[in-house]
């Protein structure tokens, strides 16, 4: 007994003093090795794009290989070691394990192989598998050990996880004050240049009232930067707030286009309300800086004058194969529709490459001053942070947004929408720190 | 009469710098990003290049990376304009080529000498 808690204790100094998951998994194989006699240990760990375990470090003997995350080795070894997956077992002498490459070629010899599971409370990690060449079965305090250290395996994994997460996180927000204050310095470089320039030199009026517009408008969009800053920031951290009340959708599209009437505008808009659509239980401020930014940006991304068309169903409104984004299966089939409002503009589109991360904070569309700059001269340009909040508003009523475009012929934005948000919505829950993008 | 190359996305900025060296000695050309830049620079020979960093399509480093690399705009002084601040950057713009680093926000007569002394005799900042 004492000489089992021992070489327990040592499993687990082996393998908590691991940094990295390729030290991890040797440092888990080499202790399935000094706790029980074996010519073959391996580790399988769950994918997170399939929930299939790979293979992701296997011990022959004298050599220890770690695979990286593209180079699991055959999917035959897995299924092997997989048969026996569900509880701790001993399997029969397996015929799969002799296909496996010639660079594995000790493992071929294993007759008798134990797999022992390593489970974080009802979630599946992943697979300890021993193997030994002779058909000696593994008794059960060598089948005790096993779990025992695949426990420890499932702790240090956990360990591992959360501060790969941590660093990544911190990475994130490094990289997000750097091109937030990238975006802060641009407008201040004119505010700075501009005014020095009228301080120090002896201009015409009309270079002066170009200038001062010049600050005017940089100071304007300084302030909108910020504040959109303080916004997803406060999104972030999930101290906003829903509030919820009854929304009629084709009110809400009126209300917003309303804001255009003033620039003549309206007539542009046509507005495409399908029976059914169900009044929805949201937060009708949120929605409408939602829409008003997707219908600013249909405005401003197109030329003047040009239709956009806005629609409105009691259903998706996305094409089958467009990307939902923010739903865990991201495809139409998981898609909340209790409604949905589709933006389409017959505007300059997104490429293909540039639709992926136009939802990115600061993301600006690459030709928008190509096309007619003078139509937008007057339209104070965002932050480059409006679809991320949009589509972050959106996530937290329970949606999801998605777009389609045609470079050369147009955009169309929409959103879904559930019937009720869920009930995190309202309690102030952050969101996942996953789905920054 | 020199010419200068101004190369940023953003319009605003691109008017300033114009503004910055409106003289009788300076004639300027504008590009919007660094494919447009690498084009203008080729066909037209400017005596320096204000490169903003952060564009669309190509930024100012590999833009700067390019036009040194092609023979015929080698010898053409690059000054890169950036708003990035942090250490990396100005190790990435020395990697690219680039003769001298200006960081945004910057002064206009801070901006003139510096451009001045590349003009008038290629001093590296």
């Amino acid at each position: 007994m004492a000489a089992r808690t021992q070489a327990l204790y040592r499993s687990a100094v082996q393998v908590f003093a691991a940094c990295t998951p390729e030290d991890l998994h040797k440092a888990i194989l080499s202790a399935v090795g000094s706790l029980v006699r074996v010519d073959l240990a391996a580790l399988f760990l769950v994918r997170d794009e399939d929930g299939r375990p790979v293979c992701r470090a296997l011990h022959t003997g004298r050599s220890t290989v770690v695979f990286g995350a593209t180079e699991a080795p055959t999917a035959a070894f897995a299924d092997a070691a997989l048969a026996t997956s569900a509880r701790p077992a001993v399997a029969a002498p397996d015929t799969p394990l002799r296909r496996l490459p010639p660079s594995l070629n000790g493992a071929r010899f294993a007759t008798t192989l134990l797999s022992v599971p390593i489970r974080s409370g009802k979630e599946d990690m992943g697979l300890l598998v021993a193997g030994r060449r002779m058909a000696i079965p593994f008794s059960p305090d060598q089948v005790d050990l096993l779990r025992g250290l695949a426990d420890q395996a499932c702790l240090a994994l956990e360990k591992l996880r959360a501060m790969e997460a941590a660093a990544e996180q911190g990475r994130r927000a490094q990289e997000f004050v750097s091109v937030a204050s990238h975006e802060l310095r641009t407008p201040l470089t004119a505010l700075q240049g501009f005014s020095e320039l009228l301080l120090s030199r002896e201009v015409s009026r009309d270079v002066q009232k170009s200038w001062l517009s010049l600050i005017n408008q940089e100071s304007v969009r300084l302030g909108s930067l910020i504040a959109e800053l303080l916004d997803l920031t406060r999104l972030e951290s999930g101290r906003a707030r829903l509030s919820l009340g009854p929304v009629n959708l084709g009110d809400l599209v009126e209300r917003v286009l309303s804001l255009w009437a003033g620039n003549g505008q309206r007539a542009r808009f046509s507005v495409h309300v399908q029976p059914g659509v169900p009044r929805l239980k949201a937060d009708v401020c949120k929605l409408t800086q939602v829409l008003g930014n997707l219908v600013g940006n249909a405005v401003n991304y197109s030329s003047p004058g040009s239709p956009i068309r806005i629609d409105v169903a009691p259903c998706c409104l996305a094409r089958p194969s467009t990307k939902h984004l923010g739903l865990p299966a991201a495809d139409g089939a998981s898609c909340p529709a209790g409604a949905s409002i589709a933006v389409r503009d017959r505007g300059i589109g997104i490429s293909r490459q540039d639709q992926a991360r136009v939802f990115q904070p600061f993301y600006r569309a690459a030709s928008r001053e190509r096309e007619g700059s003078a139509a937008c001269a007057d339209t104070p340009t965002g932050a480059g942070l409006g679809l991320t909040i949009a589509r972050r508003l959106v996530e937290w009523h329970g949606g999801s947004m998605w777009v389609e475009s045609c470079p050369g012929k147009g955009s169309t934005f929409g959103f879904c929408l559930p019937a009720h948000p869920p009930r995190r919505s309202t309690c102030g829950t952050p969101l996942d720190p996953g789905r920054t993008a | 009469m020199k010419t200068v190359l101004i190369v940023d996305d953003e319009p605003t900025i691109r008017t300033l710098v114009n503004a910055i060296l409106d003289g009788p000695d300076v004639r300027t050309i504008e590009a919007a990003d660094g494919i447009e830049a690498i084009d203008i620079a080729r066909r037209q020979q400017p005596d320096l290049v204000l490169l903003d960093v952060v564009m669309p399509r190509m930024d100012g480093l590999t833009a700067c990376q390019r036009m040194k690399s092609d023979r015929s705009m080698a010898r053409t002084p690059v000054l890169l304009l950036t708003a990035l601040a942090q250490e990396p950057e100005q190790e990435r713009a020395r990697l690219a080529g680039a003769d001298g680093v200006v960081q945004k926000p910057f002064s206009p007569a801070t901006l003139r000498a510096t451009v001045d002394s590349f003009l008038n005799g290629g001093t590296k900042t």
